[in-house]
């Protein structure tokens, strides 16, 4: 059992983390490779506004916040509490985490293990660590920011998979994260590996909710390797409580004509960070990032999607959309990045914001960084309010002015839904979308 | 009915309506005829309670109402409904979701029971019939990608769904061909009844071929400047608006 020991990040001390039990606390390069990720964290801490990458980001409540290692779970969490990540009509393999650990009892790892190798990452780095090696960090540099440095000095679960050759799974895996904590302020530093072999399909759900009510920071990094002719869609739904921080990388590197798309919807917690980075390192790649956020009250929701076209013939598409209301801020910064190389990309960028009050903030950077000189490259951003002659034509209609909002808001925000290919996905982040525009109304009412 | 005394009104503090006086009973059919920026769709405007209008002095009775109290919302849940010069497209927004929220909200408010979605349906293809319109238009979304034509069929097609106790016909004739003119007249007259009132904008005397009024007024400059019946509206054909415009000035 770890010791329970407190902390601001930028306080912490290894003599602190070698009191933590970590696995893979016997394999020297996964020592190493924590060690030298915290050196990194000592030298950098969290962003600051000063890096391009974080220049709107506020991270004053994160960096003020003492943060305690996690215990085991108290609660024992049941089939009706993982309830709300459950998407109607769609059979899943589950995985479920429950406070940072994988919970086997609630998970199905038996039924899909005879078609791919899936294991809890802290098993991974505790009995067979040989096998990721060649992967782990290899995709996500520790060194990127902060975040990811104290993540990889940290991690101490999450999931691995990796798809053999010209396996298709017949089912989305979906990776259900769901935080309990009664305690003050826990943070969870979660590290998810995924190794896609040539020609394998897959369709994997990351969904994030909570029966906890205070203080909690999920940490986490994604790394993302497609073989040659790989396809993985991913799914993401981050549902966390009022009181949460979320902060996620997802790294992908993607090979020869390999097919890699996101679907993600930011509704809860705090301060939500939702960080994306591609690579198509080879020719003939795609990448799709595909993603709807909504910040009510002083919610702060941040977006960063960054497509780096190294090798030719390569497409790219960033469709993101935004509500914002209450006092909440959200931030998008997308960057499309065209390497010397990279002759014939074709990369969109779109990102569009509802702004639905005079309290609310955007902050939105679309990029192109263009070195090659035959490419189709686009970018726009919109910031805007619901138009007033389409409220009053639907009120005209005896609508009343609240439905009208919602009607016209959702209809804004149907775009993204419409492009999610996984149907029952789809209409289950419209319903959510539908709760939280109600959720959000209510609160304004009361204010 | 609706009873328009004096009615001053401004938009982006320009004065539009300056002193309009008018009384619509139920079951009559009125026409607003007159040139450009004369104010005719202000008024069509300011009687559905759009906000961007500023009503500055004068009033407007509808029934027992106090019309300036009321939203837009509410008036149409008392019975008015205006057929928009340029229906609004609403992307996202299905045709069939939306009419079906507006007959529910409307039937609600009357007392009936909601329709379902099969009882909807059947109502919305029977009156699409008569409107010669195809069902497929029920499943796009509200006036997206519509012709000029199919917008104002759509109009009226909503108009017949919640049967308005007055209806306001902001310029429906525009950018319709005779046909299209035909089928939109058949439409209204089809709810013509004792009780319903009518306001049918326009520029044109052609439309009111197809629909008679009862009464045909004429507005220049913010007012009502003449008032007749039916032949009014054939003298204007022959003579245009200027000799009114001219008598205005002498006056």
């Amino acid at each position: 059992m770890s010791a329970v020991i407190q902390s601001r990040a930028d306080r912490l001390t290894r003599q602190q983390i070698s009191q933590q039990v970590l696995p893979g606390a016997s394999v020297p390069w996964i020592t190493d490779l924590r060690e030298a990720a915290f050196s990194q964290f000592e030298s950098s801490g969290f962003p600051t506004p000063r890096v391009e990458d974080w220049k709107y980001t506020n991270l004053k409540a994160l960096q003020r916040q003492i943060f305690r290692f996690p215990t085991l779970p108290v609660i024992k969490v049941t089939e009706r509490d993982i309830g709300p990540a459950i998407i109607p009509d769609l059979e899943v393999y589950r995985v479920v985490f429950v406070d940072g650990l994988l919970d086997e009892r609630l998970s199905q790892l038996q039924e899909i293990q005879s078609k791919i190798h899936i294991a809890s990452l802290g098993d991974q780095l505790r009995t067979n660590a040989k096998d990721i090696e060649p992967h782990l960090a290899k995709y996500a540099d520790s060194g990127l920011n902060g975040f990811v440095s104290l993540n990889t000095a940290l991690m101490r679960d999450g999931i691995h998979i990796h798809l053999p050759k010209n396996v298709v799974v017949d089912k989305p895996i979906q990776l259900i994260y769901i935080t309990t904590t009664q305690n003050d302020a826990t943070w969870f530093h979660l590290r998810n590996l995924i190794i896609a072999g040539p020609n394998s399909q897959a369709s994997i759900i990351e969904s994030y909710i909570s029966l906890s009510d205070s203080v909690y920071f999920n940490n986490i990094t994604t790394e993302v390797s497609l073989a040659k002719n790989a396809r993985l869609s991913h799914y993401k739904i981050q549902q966390e409580a009022t009181q949460a921080f979320h902060v996620a990388l997802l790294k992908i590197q993607q090979q020869q004509s390999s097919q890699f798309s996101s679907h993600s919807l930011a509704f809860g917690s705090k301060y939500s960070r939702n960080e994306i980075r591609s690579e198509l390192s080879a020719q003939g790649c795609e990448c799709v990032l595909n993603g709807l956020y909504h910040a009510g009250e002083r919610q702060q929701v941040d977006t960063l999607a960054r497509v780096d076209h190294l090798a030719a013939n390569g497409i790219s598409r960033e469709y993101y959309k935004g509500i914002v209301t209450g006092k909440a801020k959200a931030i998008f910064r997308g960057i499309s990045y065209v390497h010397p190389d990279a002759q014939h990309s074709d990369a969109e960028q779109k990102n569009n914001n509802l702004l639905l009050s005079p309290y609310a903030e955007v902050d939105t950077k679309p990029q192109l960084e263009i070195y090659a000189d035959d490419v189709k490259c686009s970018h726009g951003a919109t910031v805007g309010q619901l138009d007033e002659d389409a409220l009053f034509y639907l009120r005209s209609r005896g609508i009343e002015k609240e439905t009208a909002c919602d009607l016209l808001t959702y209809s804004f925000a149907k775009e993204i839904t419409d492009r999610i290919p996984l149907a029952p996905f789809a209409r289950h982040a419209e319903a959510l979308l539908k709760n939280v525009l109600r959720g959000a109304r209510n609160l304004e009412d009361l204010r | 009915m609706l009873r328009i005394k004096n009615l001053h009104v401004s938009v982006d503090n320009k004065l539009i309506l300056k002193g309009l006086t008018l009384n619509v009973n139920k079951g009559e059919v009125h026409a607003i005829m007159g040139p450009n920026a004369s104010g005719k769709s202000t008024l069509a405007y300011v009687l559905a309670g759009h906000e961007g209008y500023a009503v500055e002095s004068g009033e407007i009775r509808y029934n027992e109402h106090n019309l300036l109290e009321l939203s837009p919302e509410a008036r149409a849940c008392e019975g008015i409904f205006l057929a928009f010069q340029y229906p609004v497209e609403i992307p996202g927004v299905n045709n069939v979701y939306f009419m079906k929220t507006a007959v529910n909200v409307l039937r609600k408010k009357r007392g009936l029971d909601e329709l379902d979605a099969v009882d909807f349906m059947e109502l919305a293809k029977e009156k699409m019939r008569t409107l010669e319109m195809s069902d497929s238009m029920l499943k796009r979304a509200v006036n997206e990608g519509f012709s000029g034509g199919e917008k104002k069929r759509n109009e009226i097609f909503q108009m017949s769904l919640l049967e308005p106790k007055l209806a306001l016909l902001d310029e429906t004739d525009s950018g319709l061909d005779i046909d299209a003119l035909k089928v939109v007249a058949r439409g209204v007259n089809a709810l013509r009844n004792k009780e319903r009132a009518f306001i049918v904008i326009t520029h044109y005397q052609r439309l009111l071929n197809y629909i008679v009024p009862d009464y045909v007024h004429v507005l220049s400059d913010g007012k009502i400047v003449r008032s007749g019946d039916r032949n009014l509206a054939l003298e204007l054909e022959r003579r245009g608006y200027a000799w009114l415009q001219g008598e205005q000035a002498v006056a």
